[in-house]
């Protein structure tokens, strides 16, 4: 006769895990289309993107290469760690020309890294805006649903500066900063403006080092991974790996 | 018929591997005439608190020490419970200032059930939970608000501590009732109905109700809390007390 274990058939309710958001928020301007490694042979023809003058090559790594790998080291990363996985929800919104929602908030196991093409402008202002509705749309959607949530991060990256109008967004960030209504995090690449960067972060931004995105995203789904599984009284406090592996500072 | 009491604190896997302790407090005895009154106190120190081991075990003493005093009027109104609150808050202020550190240092939550042979008074500050049994149903006393962010709870360390502690007497008898903190919220209630899981409650009592010797399980019931179905769910802290009479 088998023995029953002592509370072997207490069952366990199951219930959502609380969601930890997260909006990538990414610049593909034309800008992005640099290439900064293995550059191929020189065509002898130039080309105007966003605002610069570059020489043609046939091929090479460019920056939207490594950010693009950068995202499936994100992915990878947060799969590795399976509450993270449950509870971490992704939005990828870039903004090059015009301003797209490429991914709309997913949990990580549905998360599919995107494979983003530069060109265009750099409509900053407009994209922060749409970054912040996302944010407060999906809280909605969460207390609508009885869904616990930890507070948004909004993960913004640039290598330029506006070429709209900005100085909405910006108010519209130190105002959801002071509520703590979401975390708003800048990375600049080389090329960025961070004197207008400075003007829109409350906290201050970093400045990715040659082109670690690879490095930078995996410290984010570390840092993701740590907020996802904190606690009560660790709001304030979650401690976030140093970003000097990726960010001079 | 007097109370048979199974009370335990797991650290969360989470903390093991910061090698940090159980910030999960428990105390509970019986006494009065015929020991026919049972108080169960919980506490779960702040992650943040560099203290909150100390503040959630010192706050569970004091409640054990001071709540016969409060007993059997006092406790059931607003008033005197807050009092009580008041004074194991005092105590947490005084032991703050001993040690050299903010008082935000000892923070913690706070749940106390006090039951007497025909009426009972329960409070809570912050999050966690007192259910009861009732025939076939389980109540949860007061349902988990959370504050906005999963990870924020309120303590009884706060300046406005009044405003959080929650109140209710209750004129009845009560037979079976059980108290834990959030570690377990997520595995014994169930959030879609806002109600106690009764898949959790049922077996739990039963088990210490059908046992001859209580005694014998309280290792299984160590095993029970840190055992991989749960820990796969959580990695929190795991406090949970139940009683039946």
């Amino acid at each position: 006769m088998a023995e029953q274990q002592p509370f072997g058939d207490v069952g366990l309710a199951s219930n959502p895990e609380p969601r930890c958001p997260c909006v990538l928020l990414l610049d593909v301007s034309g800008s992005m289309a640099e290439i900064v490694a293995n550059a191929g042979q020189d065509t002898g023809q130039t080309v105007q993107q966003d605002g610069k003058t570059y020489r043609v090559v046939s091929g090479g790594t460019t920056r939207i290469d490594l950010l693009n790998e950068g995202l499936r080291s994100y992915h990878a990363d947060l799969m590795g760690d399976s509450l993270a996985a449950q509870r971490v929800e992704v939005s990828v919104i870039t903004f090059g020309g015009s301003v797209q929602t490429v991914i709309p908030f997913v949990t990580a196991h549905e998360f599919t890294p995107p494979t983003l093409v530069a060109n265009g402008e750099t409509p900053m202002g407009a994209a922060i805006l749409q970054a912040i509705e996302a944010v407060e749309e999906r809280k909605r959607l969460y207390k609508q649903n009885g869904l616990h949530y930890y507070r948004p991060w909004i993960f913004f990256i640039t290598d330029g500066e506006p070429t709209d109008a900005w100085q909405t967004a910006a108010a519209k960030v130190r105002e959801g900063e002071k509520n703590k209504k979401f975390a708003f995090f800048a990375v600049g690449v080389e090329g960025a403006n961070f004197d207008i960067l400075r003007q829109i972060s409350v906290r201050e931004p970093l400045h990715l080092k040659g082109y670690s995105f690879r490095e930078m995203f995996v410290w984010l789904s570390q840092s993701q991974r740590s907020v996802s599984h904190s606690n009560p009284g660790q709001e304030d406090q979650v401690k976030l790996a140093s970003p000097a592996g990726w960010a001079s500072l | 018929m007097g109370w048979t009491v199974l009370g335990e604190s797991v650290a969360g896997t989470a903390h093991r591997s910061r090698k940090v302790p159980c910030q999960d407090a428990f105390r509970f005895r019986t006494f009065g005439l015929s020991g026919g009154w049972l108080m169960i106190a919980v506490a779960d120190g702040a992650g943040s608190a560099s203290h909150s081991e100390t503040g959630a075990t010192l706050a569970c003493e004091e409640f054990v020490r001071r709540v016969e005093a409060f007993v059997p009027d006092e406790l059931f109104t607003r008033d005197g419970m807050t009092a009580l609150f008041a004074e194991v808050r005092n105590a947490l202020l005084a032991e703050a200032e001993r040690l050299n550190v903010h008082p935000r240092e000892l923070a913690c939550t706070a749940l106390l059930a006090v039951v007497g042979p025909a009426s009972a008074a329960f409070a809570q500050l912050g999050d966690g939970a007192i259910v009861l049994g009732q025939g076939q149903e389980y109540r949860v006393v007061f349902w988990p608000e959370p504050a906005e962010y999963a990870n924020a709870t309120d303590f009884l360390t706060d300046d406005s501590f009044r405003d959080w502690i929650r109140f209710e007497p209750v004129t009845d008898s009560i037979t079976e009732l059980a108290v834990f903190t959030d570690g377990l919220q997520r595995l014994a209630l169930d959030f879609a109905n806002r109600t106690a899981y009764p898949g959790f409650f049922r077996p739990l009592f039963s088990e210490l109700r059908a046992a001859a010797d209580p005694e014998s399980l309280v290792e299984p019931f160590r095993s029970f809390l840190d055992s991989e179905r749960i820990n796969e769910r959580t990695d929190d802290d795991k406090t949970l007390v139940f009683a039946v009479r």
